[in-house]
């Protein structure tokens, strides 16, 4: 039995070889290559020997142990085996690495200069549009950085949540502010917050009527500063038990209030300042660069929120902040406010009808940046096409110069260079230039920050936080690092796959040319054609939105319209008849005024912040709650409100001097706000009221004509509008500050003198501030387009010049090439026009691939426009047409300039240089 | 008896192919070395002369190859498999090189001299 055993076995690896060969694999290969058989047939040997020696019953127990233990055994030695070449390779390489890398480092890089000072003039050219690439890339990073990158500046800022909501009443769609009682919720049921604090910003006026000038004021919650983690630099915060009602206000200055107003008096804490005619005193200072949530306001104060009776609860107006507790991520934040929300649902049906109370909670971050992140990273990826673009350009200009070295690299490799030394001598030489380029650009890049700060609209956030900093100029080194790397390899490829006998037989330069080389060449400039066509598609699409912006009927005229804020004291105007004598008097003898052809006053002007979102109740539709009833937004305005902004009236009448606190209530309405309550009924004679009990109803007099109040891109909304002097029996009060606007016939800036004037005859103690045209509130309005269309304008304009440098440096090194073969053909008879025509036909077509491409990729890009574009789509047929006639032109003139040489070549002279 | 410094002989000899510029030598080359000292031998054959009265192999088949691979690149064996007249077993056959005779007889001196030397007697006398 046993010899049957192993002769079936004998000299055969079998299962326990096949895994031997297995485990054999773990030598290193050179060494399984030289004795893996031999050990295998060691192995087998081995276990023949003892499966033979013993009987049959025993012998596969030691044939698994012998398996074992060989395992054991095999796996062991080619463990140490490979360790040991490691350490072989590892002393080599330190006794190769030192010096010898270094020298060689060395040499290259002198090489690479000797190289470029002999032809400086290429050397330039690269480095400047390296520098151009480089240089934009960086400064447009630089933004990046500021806004979207940079964390907060506050400790653990990445913990710091912002908390908005939608009630569902109305339709109004987005989130806004929370109210008071739901402040007050989120503050003491949610286990997720360590801290949640409340804001509300306001502008005051400081100073007595002698001197008083209007300042913004955060009110905050006492423990804003503890969650934001910020101390004073002077004195203190205000404390919890200052933040009541009826206790005596204090304020917190900023850095830059202290500095302007009180010289950096380090003596200023307890001082005190009058603020809206009260004695307040300063208790401290903040820090320099404190400026929550964003730049501008001058001091903070207390909020002093009633907690025992808080608003309304859908009076939603405090922008609310929390800091998560540690260890708690923002989903789990999210999982347990969205329980709240659907308790707080249950609990109060009458605010939150429909699908109920829904919360947003997001980082305080993307709260502050995230309308502008797509953008900018738009931006971003335009800069980076630029530079794409550059790279392109350099590396031509260096394929064009291998093309001319041909014969010096040829002959290096034939005495022994490497491949490996011929590319990284090479390398060197790229990364040379890139390097220069790179420091050229870092300078490029402070002149253009300081640019893009002069041009970058308001509505940018954290504007102060740009700046060059370390993070910017890594990436300016590794941008100089890629573009080495991009324009580099591909002339490095090209000249080190050459055929080192055919160039060096061929004797002389490179006539007749390489034909790979031409064709690398004219793909390149492909390339920069399809990038410059991209850009320019973006750009034209931008230009034709802010036109379109500025073109569209907002419902309002914006030409020769002054206006300015006005806030009189809450003191001296401490009923609601004084206020409206106030206006009346001022409006009545401000429209009198030389010049004047309607001034009015108003809550807020179109394009200059949010209205009031009233509930009201229709006449003839009661509802049970708050909840059911709609709400619409309203303005508060003096009569010749609709004739100093230019709206329309459709239907009925206007407000006149005659609509007041004495006579009926009445009302005028937007479109939209008749086609929303009345569709396809008369809207004129119906009545509305507020939702609060005791307010009498008002009669709809009038419709004008929707305005696009939020900004041109924005649909108008419903609106309603009151007399200002009949609000406070109508609609809860008459506002005390208020926006004035003056239209005028013609510059309305020089009426600002005589409205000083009369302003202070009336009352001197009441400030002026914010004094604008219209004009310059729809620039404002328009400004993030117009940014980003002054950008990509000027990097498409840019891109487009290097194509046109780049499809004219192909074309016309195509002739120089070709001046034997075109001199022939002319002998033989070919015309003039002939010859034009057949190198214009050339630049165009690779030119027309490089459009089509381009074409193809700002189609697959444009989604990323959507949210950018205004009364275009971001496919527009229009504008993509303009711009392959631009691409078109573009190339046939930069193809122009080397046909016409071509066709003036002299056959005599061209066959005479042979 | 005999005292020689082989410390001192070993850093004087550079030329490699001086067999005391090769000692001393691992106990496992140094076996290795005994045991193809004369005859050819192929790997399972090493690790059968190797074993023990005891019956166990004192080298095993993972290390065996290795010290092999060390002793082929020193020029201590050589491969003599062509002239084996049993080739159909077609096993790689190896042997020690005249160098690798010589470097074997230099160790044999060495750990001779050194059990003779005056330190040695102390293994010799009862505790």
């Amino acid at each position: 039995m046993a010899k049957a055993v192993s002769r079936n076995r004998s000299g055969k690896p079998g299962l326990s070889g096949t895994w031997i060969g297995f485990l054999i694999q773990s030598f290193p290969a050179d060494f399984r290559h030289e004795y893996g058989s031999d050990m295998l047939k060691a192995f087998v040997d081995q276990r023949d020997d003892v499966v033979r020696a013993h009987s049959t019953l025993v012998g596969p127990w030691f044939l698994a142990a012998i398996t074992l233990a060989a395992s054991w055994q095999v796996v062991r030695a080619g463990i140490a085996e490979r360790r040991s070449v490691a350490n072989r390779n590892r002393q080599l390489h330190r006794q190769h690495r030192k010096e010898p890398m270094l020298a060689t480092m060395i040499s290259d890089l002198r090489y690479a200069l000797r190289g470029h000072l002999r032809q400086p003039g290429l050397a330039v050219i690269a480095i400047l549009t390296l520098a151009l690439g480089i240089g934009a890339c960086t400064a447009i990073f630089s933004v990046v950085n500021g806004v979207l990158l940079r964390p907060l500046p506050y400790p653990d800022s990445q913990q710091l949540v912002s908390i908005q909501v939608n009630s569902r009443i109305g339709s109004t769609e987005g989130f806004y502010d929370l109210s008071e009682p739901e402040f007050l919720d989120f503050g003491s049921q949610i286990s997720s917050f360590s801290e949640v604090a409340g804001y509300s910003g306001t502008a005051v006026t400081m100073g007595d009527s002698l001197s008083s000038r209007r300042i913004r004021v955060m009110r905050t919650t006492a423990n804003l500063f503890p969650l934001l983690g910020v101390n004073p630099i002077l004195g203190r915060t205000f404390s919890a038990d200052e933040d009541i009602p009826d206790v005596p206000r204090v304020v917190v200055l900023s850095y830059g209030m202290w500095q302007t107003e009180f010289g950096g008096d380090a003596n200023v804490v307890g001082r005190s300042i009058i603020i809206a005619s009260q004695p307040v005193t300063i208790i401290g200072v903040m820090p320099a660069g404190f400026e929550f949530p964003r730049p501008g306001f001058d001091a903070y104060s207390q909020l002093q929120l009633d907690r025992e009776n808080p608003w309304e609860r859908n009076n939603h107006y405090l922008p609310t902040i929390a800091r998560l507790t540690p260890g708690i991520s923002l989903e789990q934040a999210r999982n347990e406010v969205n329980v709240l929300a659907a308790r707080l649902t249950e609990g109060h049906p009458e605010y939150y009808p429909n699908r109920g109370l829904a919360v947003q909670l997001q980082s305080f971050q993307d709260s502050i940046v995230g309308t502008v992140k797509t953008p900018l990273f738009i931006l971003l990826a335009a800069v980076g096409f630029v530079l794409l673009t550059a790279c392109v350009n350099v590396a031509n200009l260096l394929l064009a110069r291998g093309e001319a070295r041909k014969r010096e690299i040829a002959i290096r490799s034939a005495i022994g260079a490497s491949g490996g030394r011929l590319t990284r001598q090479l390398l060197t030489e790229s990364f040379l230039l890139a390097g220069l380029g790179g420091i050229a650009g870092v300078g490029v890049a402070i002149v253009g920050v300081d640019a893009l700060l002069a041009i970058a609209p308001s509505v940018l956030p954290r504007l102060d936080e740009i700046g060059i900093d370390v993070t910017v100029l890594g990436f300016s080194l590794a941008a100089a690092i890629a573009t080495g790397l991009l324009f580099g390899v591909i002339p490095v490829l090209h000249a080190t796959r050459q055929d080192v006998q055919e160039v060096l037989k061929e004797g002389g330069g490179a006539r007749g040319g390489v034909r790979s080389g031409h064709v690398l060449r004219r793909a390149l400039v492909a390339t920069q054609v399809m990038l410059a066509v991209v850009l320019v598609t973006g750009s034209g699409l931008m230009l034709r939105s802010v036109i379109n912006m500025y073109d569209i009927d907002k419902g309002f005229e914006t030409a020769n319209i002054l206006t300015f804020r006005i806030d009189p004291s809450p003191s001296r105007y401490d009923t609601q008849p004084k206020r409206v004598s106030y206006y009346t008097q001022l409006l009545e003898r401000m429209n009198a005024l030389p010049g004047v052809r309607a001034a009015a006053a108003v809550q807020s002007l179109p394009m200059t912040g949010g209205t009031n979102n009233w509930s009201i109740i229709i006449e003839g539709r009661p509802v049970a709650n708050v909840g059911e009833a709609p709400a619409d937004l309203v303005q508060r305005v003096t009569p010749e409100y609709f004739d100093a902004l230019g709206m329309t009236l459709v239907r009925g009448r206007l407000f006149t001097h005659q609509d007041d606190a004495g006579s009926p209530p009445v009302v005028v309405i937007s479109e939209a706000m008749a086609q929303k309550h009345w569709p396809g009924q008369e809207a004129i004679g119906r009545r509305m009221k507020v939702f609060m009990p005791d307010w009498p109803w008002i009669e709809i007099i009038g419709i004008v004509k929707d305005v696009r109040h939020r900004g041109p891109n924005q649909e108008p909304r419903p609106r309603w509008y009151v007399p200002h002097a009949q609000a406070y029996v109508s609609a809860y009060s008459s506002p005390l500050a208020t926006t004035i606007a003056v239209r005028s016939d013609s510059d309305p800036t020089l009426l600002m003198g005589p409205i000083r004037g009369l302003m202070a005859e009336i009352d001197g103690s009441v400030p002026i501030s914010n004094v604008r045209t219209m004009n310059q509130i729809l620039d404002g309005a328009v400004g993030g387009q117009r940014f980003v269309m002054t950008l990509l304008t000027v990097f498409g304009v840019l891109a487009l010049f290097l194509a046109v440098v780049g499809v004219y440096g192909v074309v016309s090194y195509a002739v120089s090439q070709r001046t034997h073969e075109i001199g022939l053909r002319m002998a033989l008879g070919a015309k003039r026009s002939n010859v034009l025509a057949q190198v214009m036909r050339e630049g165009l077509v690779f030119s027309l691939v490089g459009i089509g491409a381009g074409l193809i990729g700002s189609f697959a890009l444009s989604r990323t426009f959507e949210s950018m574009v205004f009364g275009i789509t971001p496919t527009d047929p229009v504008t993509y047409g303009v711009v392959v006639i631009v691409l078109v032109i573009a190339a046939a003139g930069a193809s122009l300039l080397p046909a016409r040489r071509a066709s003036r070549v002299s056959p005599m002279v061209a066959l005479r240089d042979e | 008896m005999f005292s020689h410094n082989i410390t001192a002989m070993n850093s004087v000899s550079n030329n490699l192919r001086d067999p005391i510029g090769y000692l001393p030598l691992s106990p496992q080359d140094f076996q290795v070395l005994m045991l193809v000292f004369d005859q050819p031998l192929y790997g399972y054959g090493i690790v059968k002369a190797s074993t023990d009265e005891s019956g166990t192999a004192v080298l095993d088949l993972g290390s065996l190859y290795r010290i092999i691979g060390r002793l082929i690149k020193k020029g201590l064996i050589e491969d003599v498999t062509a002239e084996q007249a049993d080739a159909k077993r077609q096993r790689r056959y190896y042997r020690a090189t005249e160098l690798g005779r010589r470097v074997t007889r230099a160790e044999a001196v060495r750990l001779r001299e050194l059990l003779e030397s005056e330190q040695a007697e102390l293994l010799w006398q009862k505790p």
